[in-house]
């Protein structure tokens, strides 16, 4: 992944988002908005709930 | 289904324009020695070709008193414009040669000249300081001007501001209501997505890859594919003007070849540039190419009129969305879904450039 690289999958019929960020870290949420702010926390990145 | 986020301002529909960056101002076959008038983000520019062939660019407001150099009985006489009021007339690096009555020219008579690139069937104008111009990039879209590919495209005037448009090409779910029967079938809006976004580049990418899906009438009567279909929808968004949607069609389970060659799908490549007008109106330049049926006038007459008929129902809905956020308070709400993180991550881009 190059860097900077950050990626949002989502399969619908599922409500779950995954996000990865560049650094490899990775999340769950159920809304993109929430997504979004977690990706830009890098490299403060909250954890995982 | 997916709880929302009822407290999301619509912080991304602010209307201001993102400066120091190029739009797309024209197709190059617009202009020519006439001259041409468009406004880009709120700035009025006359456009014309030098006898040489070349697009230049300068304000369309004479530095006398004001009257646009682009209304008659404004004129080119060779390589210079006379203004039709009283007569200050300018060159093509916009700086003013003659005035009636005396031979000094005031040092400051000089209309503001824009840097213009002609690329890729466009003409690019730089909206901001034009020192930044050189080291600013300009995305492309080369299969407008390319051997193997036949081009269709088009202008339609959207009384909308560009954030609306931006939202609406990031989504494509919604062609499945919108555009159904043209463009939209089920599979659209029921299909993965996967959304990127590459900071140092400062693209957005959504992905949306159908395996087995209804072909809709906009491709079985321009392929002449009959069943059902394997359609690839991957949209790359360079904010803020140039918007890509590389599509591909082929025979359900058809796919490319190991080595990247892709023989036996149909290939469409759908731009879009945004340009914003005023802070409320904005320039919905459109250009569908094809790698197929490359001589064919009748699939080209039919991709025209379909594309067409496509963004104007996007402008009718859009002209209408106008309509209602412009006189609603600032500071109202909306709510995003999952359909909408492509959309997102678009508008937090446009934001960051616009804090520039
Ligand atoms: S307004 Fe153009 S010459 Fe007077
Ligand atoms: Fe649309």
């Amino acid at each position: 992944m190059s860097a900077g690289l950050l990626r949002v999958t989502w399969l619908p019929g599922d409500d779950i988002l995954r996000g990865r960020c560049h650094c490899g870290a990775e999340t769950e949420a159920d809304d993109p908005v929430a997504i979004w702010e977690w990706l830009l926390a890098h490299p403060d990145h909250p954890g995982k709930s | 289904m997916t709880r929302c986020d009822p407290g999301h301002k619509l912080a991304g529909m602010t209307t201001a324009f993102v400066r120091n960056q190029w739009y797309v101002a024209a197709y190059g076959r617009e202009i020519g020695r006439e001259l041409f008038t468009r406004t880009v983000c709120g700035e009025s520019i006359l456009f014309w070709r030098t006898g040489n062939g070349a697009v230049t660019a300068m304000s369309d407001r004479c530095v006398h008193r004001r009257f646009p150099l682009s209304e008659k009985p404004s004129h080119l006489v060779g390589d210079t414009v006379v203004c039709g009021y009283h007569g200050f007339t300018y060159g093509a690096d916009g700086v003013c040669v003659a005035v009636p009555g005396q031979t000094r020219v005031p040092r400051t008579a000089r209309l503001r000249a824009y840097p213009i690139v002609e690329q890729d069937s466009f003409v690019w104008v730089f909206i901001g300081d034009p020192t930044l111009a050189a080291t600013t990039r300009i995305p492309r879209a080369p299969w407008l001007d390319k051997p193997g590919w036949t081009v269709v495209a088009g202008m339609e005037p959207l009384a909308a501001r560009a954030s609306l448009l931006v939202d609406n090409l990031l989504d494509l779910s919604h062609e499945t209501y919108l555009h159904g029967g043209y463009i939209g079938t089920p599979e659209v809006a029921e299909t993965p997505i996967t959304t990127e976004v590459d900071e140092e580049a400062g693209i957005v990418y959504v992905s949306r890859r159908m395996a087995d899906a209804a072909c809709p009438p906009f491709y079985s009567n321009s392929t002449g594919l009959t069943g059902r279909i394997t359609r690839w929808q991957d949209i790359e968004y360079t904010p803020p003007c140039l918007y890509l949607l590389h599509s591909r069609i082929a025979p359900v389970g058809v796919l490319p070849n190991d080595d990247g060659s892709d023989p036996d799908a149909f290939h469409v490549e759908v731009v879009y540039a945004i340009t914003p007008e005023t802070e409320h109106s904005t320039h919905d330049f459109w250009a569908v190419a094809r790698d197929f049926a490359l001589d064919d006038q009748e699939v080209s007459d039919y991709l025209e009129k379909s594309n067409r008929t496509v963004v104007l129902q996007d402008v009718a809905a859009l002209d209408t969305l106008e309509q209602v956020i412009a006189t609603e308070p600032d500071g109202y709400q909306e709510l995003s879904i999952n359909i909408d993180t492509g959309g997102l991550a678009a508008r937090r881009m446009l934001a960051r450039m616009r804090a520039k």
